[in-house]
């Protein structure tokens, strides 16, 4: 599905296409939403969705978190690791808008702006919840278990 | 003739595109890009219809343009979509 993309793009100026994972939760959801992609033009900025092919040769979609002079720092929505040493070299295009089901949200809606900001101020607390509390719970639901 | 599946149109990126949603979104996972005409045409399609009822929809639209043209549009893109198969047989 987004295999295809990079192949589209040689000819068109947009790409609409699937895609597979949970990174990008709660925006994208697997199977239900589409993503529009668009040719890059230029230096992309803070918050932007690049869709890149990591050192691995995989097809990631993850936002911009950083604009460093020689690349970008990104990471996944739902994701608590960042991705380092992307570089405009890596990029296949950008996040231009996405059906989430059958309806079309642009990045430059102001709902999808606020989402943007939710996820960037909540990030300390779900990080704190998600690597820390979540386990510790789980761990003392286990000995409560096994006792 | 009429669209296979629940199809939605929006104007993205400067350009008309297609785009199946729901269910059909398994069917078809591609889209279409398509200028004015061809998008008006698309919509008259999410209908039963025929090319001559197109053309004559067209025709309401576009008064100025002759039949011909209007027909050469309605058949060349009508020929897109059964080669995309997104088109309902007869």
């Amino acid at each position: 599905m987004i295999n295809n993309i990079e192949e589209v793009l040689k000819t068109e100026d947009i790409a609409i296409s699937g895609f597979e994972g949970t990174s990008m939760l709660p925006m994208l959801r697997q199977g239900k939403d589409r993503v529009v992609i668009a040719k890059c033009g230029g230096k992309l900025k803070l918050h932007d969705v690049p869709l890149y092919k990591s050192s691995d040769n995989k097809y990631v979609l993850h936002r911009i978190i950083k604009v460093k002079p020689d690349g970008y720092l990104i990471r996944g929505d739902h994701l608590y690791n960042n991705e380092y040493n992307v570089t405009d070299n890596d990029i296949i295009g950008v996040l231009k808008a996405f059906y989430r089901g059958d309806k079309l949200i642009d990045c430059t809606n102001k709902g999808y702006r606020l989402y943007i900001w939710y996820i960037r101020l909540s990030y300390p607390l779900r990080y704190l919840w998600s690597e820390f509390v979540k386990p510790k719970l789980w761990s003392l639901k286990q000995k409560i278990r096994g006792k | 003739m009429k669209l296979k599946y629940n199809f939605v149109t929006n104007f993205v990126a400067g350009k008309t595109v297609a785009v199946a949603v729901g269910e059909s979104a398994e069917k078809f996972s591609g889209f279409m890009k398509m200028n004015t005409t061809a998008a008006k045409i698309f919509e008259f399609l999410k209908e039963e219809t025929s090319k001559e009822e197109l053309v004559l929809k067209l025709k309401e639209i576009y008064p100025d343009e002759t039949e011909a043209t209007l027909k050469e549009s309605v058949d060349s893109f009508v020929a897109e979509l059964q080669k995309a198969g997104v088109l309902c047989d007869d």
